[in-house]
């Protein structure tokens, strides 16, 4: 099965979501501004990204996981991926994890200013002190999508 | 068989008008006639809208993806490859005219402001004057997808 976890530019909280049901990053505690900047795609990203599905790793299920960047186009995003894996015959083989509903002001602020303003130092303080706040949201819900897809990637129900 | 996706900013105007030319079922510039034109409650939802099947046995859809429309195809083609399908099984064929980030925000004036009567008027104005650019790359498109 393939889950995307989508968010507005595909490099923080979708990132860090995905990274958290990889077990790419301690769920345990709140990471440092170091450890976020060591996943791939956090804070990397660039304005031609937008809209890639991009390739995060394969979890413990064997279920592939992907992050996408999709601008401001909503909560309908997630409507779009899964209405077009229906008609492809494909609906059970995708979750779309929409991560927005987790971002707060600080994220919004941080990475705006870092990622479209390219003021990266001015930026990522304020996206690191946002990130570490929502930390225990994004962990609920990359732990929630996480059960939800247990074995289904090896096609055990 | 495979699926056609007319994808514009909205599902329910030019992408709408665009699929029916495609599928030659336009009378008369007649767009009030064709089933969902310009029902934004269809749209609202983000599913895409199946309109019919055409000579061929392809099922041809539209989809609304907002101001985005570059983004909305590059995503959609790269699901396409994700979930192991091909453009030989969907393809994306989008519909940009003038004035369609206008019919997009035609859905965001409340009913109570005339909402709906605005969205009929200003999107029979626009696709009246887009109706011969959207005829033109309907006639394209139908070349490219028979070689």
């Amino acid at each position: 099965m393939k889950i995307i976890y989508h968010c507005f530019g595909g490099a923080h909280s979708s990132v860090l979501a995905a990274a958290l049901h990889l077990g790419l990053i301690d769920k345990k505690k709140s990471p440092s501004m170091e450890e976020l900047l060591a996943l791939p795609y956090f804070d990397k990203t660039c304005d031609e990204d937008f809209g890639s599905i991009r390739f995060m790793g394969i979890d413990e299920s064997g279920n592939e996981v992907y992050i996408l960047g999709k601008k401001n186009m909503g909560k309908r995003y997630s409507n779009i991926l899964l209405g077009i894996a229906e008609i492809l015959g494909a609906k059970n083989e995708l979750i779309a994890v929409d991560c927005m509903s987790r971002v707060n002001l600080n994220m919004k602020l941080g990475g705006f200013t870092s990622r479209r303003m390219g003021m990266v130092k001015l930026g990522r303080p304020v996206l690191g002190w946002g990130t570490r706040a929502t930390f225990k949201a994004l962990v609920n819900l990359a732990e929630i999508t996480r059960l939800k897809t247990m074995h289904k990637g090896r096609g055990i129900k | 068989m495979m699926k056609i996706i007319f994808l514009g900013t909205t599902g329910v105007h030019h992408s709408l008008v665009a699929a029916n030319i495609y599928l030659e079922r336009l009378q008369d510039n007649d767009f009030e006639m064709l089933e969902g034109y310009a029902d934004l409650e269809k749209d609202n939802s983000g599913f895409p809208i199946y309109v019919a099947q055409d000579e061929q046995g392809n099922q041809v859809y539209t989809l609304g993806a907002g101001k985005n429309i570059r983004i909305g195809k590059k995503t959609i083609e790269e699901l396409v490859t994700v979930l192991g399908y091909s453009s030989r099984d969907l393809l994306v064929k989008p519909i940009s005219i003038k004035g369609d980030n206008i019919l997009y925000f035609l859905g965001k004036i409340p009913r109570l402001m005339g909402g709906a009567y605005l969205n009929l008027f200003i999107s029979n104005y626009i696709l009246n004057k887009e109706i011969s650019y959207i005829e033109k790359e309907i006639a394209e498109f139908k070349i490219s997808i028979s070689h």
